[in-house]
């Protein structure tokens, strides 16, 4: 355990160099954010009654999503995959350290170190912008509660299916194909284009349904007050479903794939 | 003339070498076609939900998209030497472009094409073809023709942001995370007709970044709002815009100190 915390701390330190990177980060999801927002707010001017959450909520919406893109957006590590392919897992292996934890630590690791530099100054931003553009104070402290449980569960079920993407490579040694087109299906199935809500009826309840209404769709409609009581709760307990699930199967699948592995490269 | 052989000289050798490689190549060119494909499938959850968007329907819209992300498509494939410009400055291979005989700006848009970023564009075709046969637009061949010149203009000016990037980096040597914002956030909120957002969007979108003018403008006229030609020729503005970008450019290039090996 404590290995695997201190692995978690170096990779954290690590990824904190690159702070320049951050700074012009900052500046680029705030503008993203305003254009996501700008739309929505086209359309809230004649249509406002009809929409399926506030104004306000959609806008607070867009601005979670952005400060903490890093988080719960995919993304994967080209080192790890190209640690399979050349051959340099074999060294990850020598070590008296589970591999699967080992990724899934380091990951972790990545992802909160780059959303840590970027989070802050973006929400800052984002409650300064005047309402109904800006960020919102969430819907009550209970409501805010639930939103840090379901934002750590929605990074776990992310961080799990990169781990089966990771996986994947073991038996096709490339990472051309699945991992590239899982960006376009994350974003559209997860909610990154337009929250969830504004899909047919349908293709809602599906999309809440998959991981991938698990990973960001959940903690920020919690934020914002748009599940809340049972439904909020309903949601975290699927996080917390596909999480376990997707842990398991990518455990298991981690130690079939090392069964059979072929040190390539020299 | 030279030129010209140039060009299929060097498509047809770029594209041999990107077909080396077959499975990475349909794969991205795939990925583009669906990212393109899932961006005008929210946009048509939205309008068939509220109906209209401002005074916009939705084939209104789809045809602004498809136009928009045609040309953003096509100034990707033919001006991607320009999107990675920093790694041609680090790299130092922009440096032996500068020893051949040839137009810089040619040299470096002929050496870099990326025809697996035409996959958007297949999809925007399509896109594109059915808002056509919804409005109705296929017996009115002027207003084809308008289509058509909106899909330059917004090629030419997305260009053109490109090349105001491409000078930045030779004053910063590295990359500009927020170029994104004005290339794939304006392709984004040109999914609507730019003057839904407000007359100050649409002011700052005509005068200081003429994006309206490849789509906005233009379309009035292609919906039968506007039919003053000079709405119809707004487009002319992007491509004008081109020129002091290009113009800039050379002057990044005139201070350009070598930092490659």
């Amino acid at each position: 355990m404590r290995a695997y915390l201190s692995y978690f701390k170096t990779r954290y330190l690590c990824m904190l160099q690159y702070r320049a990177s951050a700074i012009a980060g900052v500046f680029t999801q705030v503008g993203f954010g305003l254009i996501l927002i700008l739309p929505f707010y086209a359309l809230h001017r004649v249509n406002g009654a009809d929409f399926p959450m506030e104004m306000e909520k959609v806008s607070s919406y867009i601005w979670l999503q952005q400060a903490f893109l890093m988080l719960i957006s995919y993304s994967w590590e080209g080192s790890i995959v190209d640690s399979i392919k050349t051959g340099a897992v074999a060294v990850e292996l020598c070590r008296p350290l589970d591999l699967y934890v080992t990724w899934f630590v380091r990951h972790l690791a990545q992802r909160a170190a780059k959303c840590s530099l970027r989070a802050g100054p973006v929400l800052i931003v984002a409650f300064l912008i005047p309402k109904p553009l800006g960020l919102s104070l969430p819907e009550s402290p209970a409501s805010f509660g639930l939103f840090l449980i379901s934002l750590v569960l929605g990074t776990l079920v992310m961080a799990s299916i990169v781990m089966l993407v990771y996986n994947t490579t073991f038996h096709t040694l490339t990472s051309i194909g699945i991992p590239t087109f899982l960006y376009v299906i994350m974003d559209f199935f997860g909610g990154q284009i337009i929250p969830l809500n504004f899909y047919p009826p349908f293709l809602y309840r599906l999309c809440s349904l998959l991981p991938f209404g698990s990973v960001s769709n959940a903690p920020f409609r919690i934020y914002t007050g748009d599940l809340a009581g049972k439904e909020a709760v309903f949601s975290i307990c699927l996080q917390l479903f596909w999480a376990v699930t997707l842990i398991s199967v990518g455990y298991v699948w981690n130690r079939l794939a090392l069964r059979r592995v072929v040190s390539q490269g020299g | 003339m030279r030129y010209l052989k140039l060009c299929f000289t060097y498509a047809a050798i770029q594209l041999k070498t990107q077909m080396e490689y077959k499975l990475a190549f349909f794969v991205a060119l795939t990925s583009q076609l669906l990212v393109a494909m899932a961006s005008v499938l929210t946009m048509s959850f939205i309008l068939n939900r509220f109906g209209s968007i401002g005074s916009f329907t939705l084939e209104h819209s789809m045809l602004c998209c498809s136009v928009g992300t045609l040309g953003f498509s096509l100034a990707r494939c033919f001006f991607g030497g320009f999107d990675k410009f920093q790694s041609l400055i680090i790299s130092g291979s922009l440096d032996s472009t500068l020893i051949r005989p040839l137009n810089p700006v040619f040299h470096v848009l002929i050496s870099n094409l990326r025809f697996e970023r035409l996959g958007s564009a297949i999809s925007s075709l399509a896109v594109l073809a059915y808002a056509v046969t919804r409005s109705g637009l296929w017996s009115e061949p002027v207003r084809l023709a308008v289509l058509a010149f909106m899909v330059m203009g917004a090629a030419a000016f997305f260009s053109g942001i490109y090349l105001l990037y491409a000078t930045l980096c030779f004053f910063t040597l590295d990359g500009l995370e927020f170029v994104n914002v004005l290339t794939h956030g304006l392709t984004d909120l040109g999914k609507y007709p730019m003057g839904v957002y407000g007359r100050a969007m649409l002011t700052f979108f005509t005068v200081v970044l003429p994006f309206a003018a490849a789509q906005y403008y233009p379309l009035l006229y292609v919906i039968g709002r506007d039919t003053r030609p000079i709405m119809a020729l707004s487009p002319i503005s992007c491509i004008v815009f081109l020129l002091p970008c290009i113009g800039l450019w050379y002057l990044g290039l005139s201070k350009y100190q070598s930092t490659g090996s």
